[in-house]
């Protein structure tokens, strides 16, 4: 919700989207405070909420659409063992096939790079690098710039987990310069992880 | 009911300040001739021009749609004089207002220029009210899509 300059309440906005038109944008040009006004009686996250914004288009989308439907939201909690990840992976796989079935390339992309994220966090890098290189060839069909940044960084990471070092950086170069072009706000981390990445690396020689 | 549309060049003193003033008033010159076509072949009405802003009327919200996707297509396709990318934020809201002998006058009016305001060059931002009715008007299988922008 944004709260718009010299107007009373809580608005919400939508962006076009079809071909030809540019796709990935910083975040709207609203008065500050507008979801923190909608929400103020939620604690404070203790860190900043980046790299999500396209889920949270999605639900808002959803729910917007929903016209008196029930949209169903997982938050998945509990101990360590008991099983999140499996679940979350059970349910990425069902986003995914739902998005094929809806033809939804937009929300397959997302689910690609998010399943190729789980995939890495679980050690299955070969899967993981296979997910995020499919998500990049969808997001250059259909022009999404973000996703495409995401699906490079998700790339580097795998390399890099795989002390493939000189790949892992020109993978994450190319994702920072996606990124600082349209002004996302993943410019800092994947910044601070290329840093990380060069500062790191004794010689130009990989290993 | 009225469909509103505002548009504006993004940055564009900063464009006046790198290209001087003879180029800048081409790109002035081409912008407008495009955004006049998107309103011509739309039915949409021109209220109000100042500078590189524009403000317009539409029957429909789905007229207004069709305007800006076509308009937005054309700047961006567009040769630019002194080889300057133009990007216009453009901002569609649906709502009520008054004809006055000072023009068109409401608060969906001001609504629909802060919806506008909000958007970055080539971006297309659509209030809730006109996304309903847009929605309810779009031919399935067209490749247009309407997003909800978080904060």
């Amino acid at each position: 919700m944004h709260r718009l300059k010299d107007l009373e309440g809580l608005v919400q906005i939508f962006q076009l989207r079809a071909g030809g038109l540019l796709a990935d944008f910083p975040p709207l040009r609203t008065v500050p405070g507008g979801v923190a006004a909608a929400t103020r009686t939620l604690p404070r996250d203790l860190v900043s909420f980046t790299g999500r914004q396209r889920e949270l288009a999605e639900l808002i989308d959803a729910a917007a659409g929903a016209a008196g439907g029930v949209v169903g939201i997982h938050a998945i909690g509990g101990m360590a063992g008991v099983g999140k990840t499996a679940f979350a992976a059970r349910d990425l796989e069902e986003a995914l096939g739902l998005y094929r079935d809806l033809g939804n390339r937009g929300g397959e992309v997302t689910a690609l790079n998010e399943a190729g994220t789980l995939s890495r966090v679980r050690g299955d890098l070969r899967q993981a690098g296979s997910c995020h290189q499919q998500a990049l060839d969808l997001a250059r069909q259909i022009g999404s710039s973000w996703d495409e940044a995401h699906a490079l960084a998700g790339l580097g990471r795998c390399a890099l987990a795989a002390s493939r070092t000189v790949e892992a950086e020109g993978m994450l170069r190319q994702a920072v310069a996606i990124f600082q072009r349209i002004g996302a706000a993943e410019t800092a981390d994947v910044s601070a992880e290329l840093d990380a990445l060069t500062a790191a690396r004794p010689t130009s020689h990989e290993s | 009911m009225f469909t509103f549309l505002f548009t504006d060049i993004e940055g564009s003193t900063a464009l006046l300040g790198r290209v001087g003033q003879g180029v800048y008033a081409r790109v002035l010159a081409d912008h407008h001739a495009i955004i006049r076509a998107g309103l011509a072949c739309h039915g949409g009405r021109e209220v109000d021009t100042q500078g590189d802003a524009f403000f317009a009327v539409f029957s429909s919200p789905a007229a207004c749609v069709a305007a800006v996707l076509a308009m937005q297509r054309a700047l961006q396709a567009h040769g630019w004089p002194g080889g300057e990318r133009v990007r216009v934020r453009m901002g569609v809201h649906a709502g009520q207002a008054s004809q006055t002998a000072a023009g068109l006058v409401g608060l969906d009016v001001h609504r629909a220029a802060r919806i506008a305001a909000a958007g970055h060059g080539g971006q297309v931002l659509v209030s809730q009210a006109a996304a309903a009715l847009v929605r309810s008007d779009l031919p399935p299988g067209r490749g247009l899509r309407i997003w909800g922008c978080t904060g």
